[in-house]
């Protein structure tokens, strides 16, 4: 699922995706499920986990 | 304001199969790009601006002013080039608990050869986890989370459904106390599969958890490593075992994880054949291994790594063009809905918010530094005693990690696994070359999809190879 945060018409780039939310706010949560949930528990990527405030 | 030249680590150029793709860190944005878009970027990365521009517009003319106008247009919006402030960040490091992995045994009933943990062991005595123990790390894994409502309970080992009686407990006794705390706890296993019953099924089923079942993909490649105690290979067997229990439970919630070695570098294979028996959520992973073992990855095998992960993205892009959903582990990158800064700081907690337990009820930071005696944390009853060793693990963000603060993959990646890094390096600090190397490429190959899927959505006709 792709999700662009508002409507940018650009030829030369072009955009693919961008967060729903400023990563850049340095704010501080981390009431995610987000520990070592690698599905071998020895390559943690955070990359996969996802913020659950989202969903509330 | 457009600083040329930008600074290492603020922006990702890279191309995938004739694809020019732009990955701007701070703002986590994903971008195709031309190649008057690319010139720009690419001079700008050691010229002023001045330079730059003049330099792209030999090669590309006027399509150099319109694209330098979209970029100046994409900076102000913060898109592009956009400072990037969690860089100088107040990290604080977390004062709660939110996740427990419980070796439920050290003990297990195979014999793989590349096992990190000593064969079930970690190098000690073998012995499963009494049920007092587990109670009171669920009791220890509740008093400490704070305000936090999102927990999570990991089963490990050796093998965890040796003491599947004492899962069953934890499992039950968890949601019990959780659910009057007003929280959250989500069970995970992972598990060689060989007792996974109907009987275990039905309560795994029962209780939702989320499995993660150990098969190394094809039979021939399986049967090399993840060895029964009798010495022959377990891969009929445990195929057998995994069909009927995700038949059971309409193939949710679960990952069908396998490890590649030097030996089986074709983890391209292995990951298709998983696929291609029907399944749709597959992990492989690199083995974690002293460079001394026959079956350790060195830097040698990386362009071969990186041509798997290459290969595998197209191929899954071929399948879901083909109506397939696939999700292989490392590819799921979700730039979308990331989580806090903080937490993309610290990575996954490991010393902090993440503990491990062994099944004499002691704490160590992970599960890969169980039996590393120097890492011995503390115990489920009297809680952390080592706080020597939870300050070192307290200030573990990527910003104080070697290389990381001007790496363009750092939020995505979080500075890797400490344990790796201390297992390679000799230093929680220092990333090891092949895990950084790969890591990063599998993340190229995942923003690679995310263009393929997009053009998909769009109803392109080309796929990953340009055809139709």
């Amino acid at each position: 699922m792709t999700i662009v945060s508002e409507k940018i018409d650009t030829v030369h780039f072009k955009l693919i995706e961008t967060p729903k939310k400023d990563l850049r706010k340095v704010w501080d949560c981390r009431d995610c499920f987000s520990s070592c949930q690698s599905a071998c528990k020895t390559s943690c990527t955070l990359a996969n986990q996802v913020c659950q405030k989202e969903n509330e | 304001m457009l600083e040329f030249p930008w600074r290492e680590g603020q922006l990702h150029l890279f191309q995938l199969d004739g694809h020019l793709l732009l990955f701007d860190v701070a703002s986590s944005s994903l971008f195709q790009i031309d190649e008057a878009a690319w010139a720009i970027l690419k001079e700008g990365k050691t010229s002023t601006l001045d330079v730059a521009l003049t330099r792209a517009r030999e090669k590309f003319g006027p399509k150099v002013e319109e694209a330098f106008y979209e970029l100046k247009l994409l900076s102000l919006k913060g898109l592009i080039l956009a400072p990037d402030p969690a860089l100088n960040a107040q990290y604080a490091p977390f004062p709660y608990l939110k996740a427990l992995c419980l070796n439920l045994a050290h003990e297990c009933n195979m014999r793989c050869s590349y096992c990190f943990a000593g064969q079930g062991t970690y190098g000690g005595e073998r012995g499963l986890m009494p049920p007092e123990v587990a109670r009171k790390a669920v009791d220890f894994l509740l008093e400490r989370s704070g305000p936090l409502k999102r927990l999570e309970i990991d089963f490990f080992g050796g093998e965890p459904l040796l003491d599947f009686s004492v899962l069953k407990e934890a499992v039950l006794y968890g949601k019990e106390r959780a659910e009057k705390m007003g929280k959250e706890i989500r069970f995970t296993v992972t598990t060689n599969c060989l007792l996974l019953s109907e009987q275990v099924g039905e309560f795994l089923n029962k209780t939702n958890m989320r499995v993660v079942l150990s098969i190394d993909g094809r039979k021939e490649d399986h049967d090399k490593n993840r060895l029964l105690i009798n010495g022959k290979g377990s891969h009929d067997l445990i195929l057998s075992r995994i069909r009927k229990f995700l038949s059971s439970r309409g193939e949710k919630l679960y990952y069908l994880r396998g490890t590649y070695t030097a030996e089986t570098l074709n983890f391209l294979d292995n990951a298709l054949y998983l696929f291609d028996l029907g399944y749709s959520e597959v992990s492989m992973e690199p083995v974690v291994a002293l460079p001394n073992e026959p079956y350790a990855i060195r830097a040698e095998h990386l362009p071969e790594i990186f041509r798997q992960y290459e290969l595998l993205a197209k191929e899954i892009d071929r399948r879901e063009r083909e109506g397939r959903e696939l999700h292989f582990f490392h590819f799921e990158v979700d730039t979308t809905g990331l989580t806090c800064v903080s937490k993309r700081l610290s990575g996954c907690g490991a010393g902090v918010e993440y503990l491990a337990v062994t099944p004499s009820g002691s704490l160590y930071p992970c599960h890969q530094f169980v039996g590393r005696s120097d890492f011995k944390m503390g115990t489920v009853w009297e809680g952390i005693t080592n706080q020597e060793k939870l300050e070192e693990f307290r200030h573990l963000s990527f910003l104080e990690k070697e290389n990381c603060r001007t790496c363009w993959a750092r939020y995505l990646c979080s500075g890797g696994c400490h344990a790796n890094h201390h297992l390679l390096s000799g230093n929680l600090k220092k990333p090891d070359f092949i895990g950084c190397e790969t890591t990063k490429k599998r993340m190229e190959c995942a923003l690679y999809l995310k263009l393929l899927r997009r053009e998909r959505e769009k109803g392109s006709a080309k796929g990953a190879n340009g055809k139709a």
